[in-house]
């Protein structure tokens, strides 16, 4: 009986991870980014292994020669300033301004608030 | 800053009016037409339910069913944690806020508001409903509303039934308990906005990154030259 439950509970979570990453006909590349959020806000003990999570998958991305979807590089540049990063958040800040025209206006102002906070 | 600009009771009252009034799905895109956003901020979600996970769920799955329609959508973590830099905590007060304020600050073309209004687990032995009550505003960078829709949904996650009954019984007893611990929060709201932007009468014209943006905004005029 009790290993029956193992085994159904098994083919459960197969079921839940399998239709997690079902499709992939998408305009932009997102990786895990809605379930890594969700879980940054609520397992905050996940947070350093969600972060680093994060930025291997842009790093991989851009070693390939692909975009991420939009926001994603200034995510990881938040994510990286709240961890006392300023340094490696000015770097993502940077890649999405070059990315994503729509998000200069704000990203020059973190850019160079940060480098008037370290100069 | 932000906080000098913020108006207090008349405005909050002035939005409360002008939620209630927006129930009807609406499907007159003219105002969206002419404005023609290319970059959406998705400021925090107000909370009219219990559940805390509720408005995260909501902001997580935003970027992705927006992002996807081909808008340049700003980092909602990031706009989240700036906003809290400024002393903007409270999600209904980033909502009375003048949309021109926030719209300048981020450099955004329109603002996306949601509201949950209800957000109701029910565990009814071997499964879990849950009824939720969402409003979405979107508004121009000057004040203008270009769009709004109102999305009712009951949920209940789907099992994979393995065709033994027993074994069917059990396997949904554990969702059950797992949507308990940690109710399915994502595939709801995906759902929900995933209804509300991509079908029937309220989904929203394409963004400017969409195969589909120029195709659709060339027949719109040429549907106005012919109608002229």
């Amino acid at each position: 009986m009790i290993r029956s439950v193992k085994r159904i509970s098994a083919i459960f979570l197969l079921g839940i991870l399998t239709t997690g990453c079902a499709t992939n006909n998408n305009l932009h590349n997102w990786g895990n980014y809605e379930n890594n959020l969700f879980n940054y806000y609520d397992r905050p003990e996940l947070q350093e292994a969600i972060v680093a999570s994060q930025i291997e998958f842009l790093r991989e991305l851009e070693n390939s020669g692909k975009r991420p979807a939009p926001g994603l590089f200034a995510e990881a540049g938040t994510f990286l300033l709240l961890e006392g990063d300023r340094k490696g958040a000015i770097e993502f800040y940077q890649k999405e301004h070059d990315a994503w025209p729509e998000s200069r206006p704000m990203m020059s102002v973190l850019i160079n608030n940060l480098k008037d906070e370290q100069s | 800053m932000i906080r000098l600009l913020l108006r207090s009771g008349t405005l909050a009252l002035m939005v409360l009016v002008a939620g209630c009034a927006v129930n009807q799905e609406s499907a007159d895109f003219t105002a969206f037409h002419d404005a023609q956003p290319k970059s959406i901020l998705v400021v925090p979600v107000v909370n009219e339910s219990v559940d805390v996970q509720a408005p995260l769920s909501v902001l997580t799955t935003l970027p992705k069913t927006l992002g996807e329609k081909g808008y340049y959508i700003f980092p909602v973590n990031t706009v989240k944690t700036l906003l809290e830099y400024e002393g903007l905590y409270e999600p209904a007060v980033i909502h009375n806020t003048p949309p021109e304020q926030l719209a300048s600050l981020f450099g955004a073309d329109a603002i996306l508001y949601v509201t949950i209004h209800e957000w109701t687990a029910q565990y009814v032995v071997l499964q879990t409903t849950t009824v939720v009550d969402f409003e979405y505003r979107i508004v121009n960078h000057d004040g203008a509303e270009l769009w709004s829709a109102r999305k009712q949904l009951s949920y209940t996650p789907q099992n994979h039934s393995s065709g033994n009954p027993l074994a069917d019984l059990i396997a949904s007893a554990i969702t059950a308990a797992l949507e308990r611990a940690d109710p399915n929060y994502l595939p709801l709201t995906r759902q929900a906005n995933q209804q509300v932007f991509y079908q029937g009468a309220t989904a929203i014209p394409p963004g400017p990154y969409s195969p589909n943006y120029k195709e659709y905004y060339l027949a719109l005029e040429n549907q106005e030259e012919t109608a002229d």
